[in-house]
């Protein structure tokens, strides 16, 4: 019931979580929490706010330290790894941040080319035109390249952090919440544009998110998280028969039903 | 019953906290003498913390001698012992004043930015950010600050030490009367390389607590705007009251018999 199994049935999973568990002095975020990614796949993680969706997300990326379990990458153990064997780890890594997260003392392509100038090396003029590259690959041209992010609209500033989460061509591509704060028109643009890198790179992708027309657009597979565990997953087109009183009230957005308060009781 | 867990908890509080401080500066200062080394980074920080410092600490040092030199003159005068005014202004001036005074400015000045800027990295996840593009905060963020503020607030000193001597001079030749050879002259009599060089080793002490206090308050600030206020706020009050503290360590280390 908390896995489904079709995932995993190839090669190793790009990501396998068990038994992960995390809290926050008495209130426990994540427990015992089980989620298989393949190689590949886009999986959205869906749930209401205050469940653990980024609390995953970032147990998985290694900024935080989970209590137990174990999360492996590509069939590495990853937790507690330090110092350059979790380098390694990260350089696989493309992380889209809610807010972006530009760095606002950097110009556009400075931030899109900090992995290849910082990790790879890369002198600054090459890297400029990398970064000019992968920025009109997400729609934005030459112009806003030497610009502040604090000059740029909401819906330019999250292209800029998918062009920076891209920039190093990752093999595992995380996005959290890349709609939230975007109007419709836009959050649809930034979801096409995932679906296209996440294809373009053949890369693994995990989801968070609480928009149910996000979740449907970028994902294969949708895993809900309710109480500090995985309760549904499945593939994208199932949702709607997941049989599942909890997953139900969640993407019709009912008031009444299983889900009472935004964050469970600890 | 309450007020001894009171007391328990606040001990409890402060013993942690130190804790995390040390182990906050323990991690900073290994990254400070471990390569690689962001040299771009270093020399902008060495410029924000130096060069642009230089205004405020030198103005500091100059009002700073004049006052010591009218002061000790009225003082001294009501029992013949005008000479000793020369004399006063430079040691006070390259022993305490000078450092002091340098370091409580420049703790408002760029402990705060440092605090204000890490703070506001913090609450919009650019650390995060960073740490996933495999960069070490500590490395980027803290160790760059810790350095610059190390070696260049005893540049500042340096300067503040001859700038603040020169108020003194200026007051007295100009305002008091004395002959500039013979106030020079007794200037440089009594002066020791000791008394300049512990300025000097307060001040790097005072520059490495400055950026301290900034990055740690900023670094481990939450909870948006308030957050990075109240950070701020902490990293200046902190970092002035461990230069006093230093100060009086440092003294003590230097010239108790």
């Amino acid at each position: 019931m908390t896995e489904d199994r079709t995932a995993a049935t190839a090669a190793a999973p790009a990501i396998r979580i068990r038994g992960l568990c995390k809290a926050f002095g008495n209130n426990r975020v994540l427990h015992g929490l089980d989620l298989d990614i393949g190689r590949g796949e886009s999986l959205a993680v869906i749930g209401t706010s205050g469940t653990g969706k980024s609390v995953l997300v970032k147990n998985v990326i290694g900024l935080i330290r989970p209590d137990s379990g174990s999360i492996e990458i590509d069939g590495v153990e990853t937790v507690g790894l330090t110092g350059s064997a979790r380098d390694r780890v990260l350089a696989t890594f493309g992380v889209l941040f809610q807010g972006a997260a530009l760095f606002d003392s950097m110009t556009v392509w400075e931030n899109v080319a900090f992995g290849l100038v910082h990790n790879r090396g890369m002198p600054r003029r090459e890297a400029r035109e990398a970064a000019i590259a992968k920025l009109a690959q997400v729609g934005l041209g030459r112009a806003q390249a030497d610009r502040y992010p604090a000059d740029l609209s909401g819906g330019m500033q999250k292209r800029v952090g998918l062009a920076r989460a891209i920039a190093a061509e990752p093999q595992i591509l995380f996005f959290d919440e890349p709609t939230t704060g975007l109007g419709p028109i836009m959050g649809e643009i930034i979801n096409d544009l995932i679906v296209e890198c996440v294809r373009g790179l053949g890369a693994t992708a995990l989801t968070i998110t609480h928009d149910m027309a996000s979740a449907r657009k970028i994902a294969d597979r949708i895993a809900m998280i309710h109480g500090g565990r995985i309760i549904w997953a499945g593939s994208a087109g199932e949702i709607e028969e997941s049989g599942n009183a909890t997953v139900d009230q969640f993407i019709h957005g009912r008031t009444e039903g299983p889900i009472r308060t935004t964050v469970h009781a600890a | 019953m309450n007020a001894v867990a009171s007391v328990g908890r606040a001990t409890l509080n402060f013993l942690a906290a130190t804790g995390r401080l040390t182990l906050f500066a323990g991690t900073g200062a290994m990254h400070c003498v471990r390569p690689p080394f962001h040299f771009r980074l270093i020399g902008r920080q060495m410029i924000e913390v130096g060069y642009y410092s230089l205004p405020v600490v030198g103005l500091t040092a100059l009002f700073t001698g004049m006052v010591l030199a009218l002061q000790s003159y009225s003082g001294f005068s009501r029992f013949n012992a005008e000479s000793a005014v020369a004399v006063i202004v430079v040691l006070s001036i390259t022993r305490e004043l000078a450092p002091v005074f340098a370091g409580l400015m420049v703790a408002g000045r760029i402990g705060a930015a440092m605090a204000a800027e890490i703070g506001t990295m913090r609450v919009t996840e650019q650390i995060d950010a960073l740490t996933a593009l495999s960069t070490n905060p500590f490395k980027y963020l803290v160790a760059p600050r810790l350095i610059a503020g190390t070696l260049t607030l005893p540049l500042c000193v340096l300067a503040a030490d001859v700038i603040g001597v020169f108020g003194g001079y200026l007051l007295a030749v100009n305002k008091l009367g004395f002959n500039t050879s013979v106030y020079l002259k007794s200037t440089f009599q009594y002066l020791e390389v000791l008394d300049v060089v512990s300025g000097l080793v307060k001040a790097a002490v005072f520059g490495f607590l400055i950026a301290l206090m900034g990055c740690y308050h900023g670094y481990h600030s939450r909870g948006g705007a308030q957050g990075v206020g109240t950070a701020t706020t902490n990293a200046v009050v902190s970092a002035s009251v461990l230069i006093l503290a230093f100060n009086y360590l440092i003294t003590e280390a230097f010239f108790a018999r």
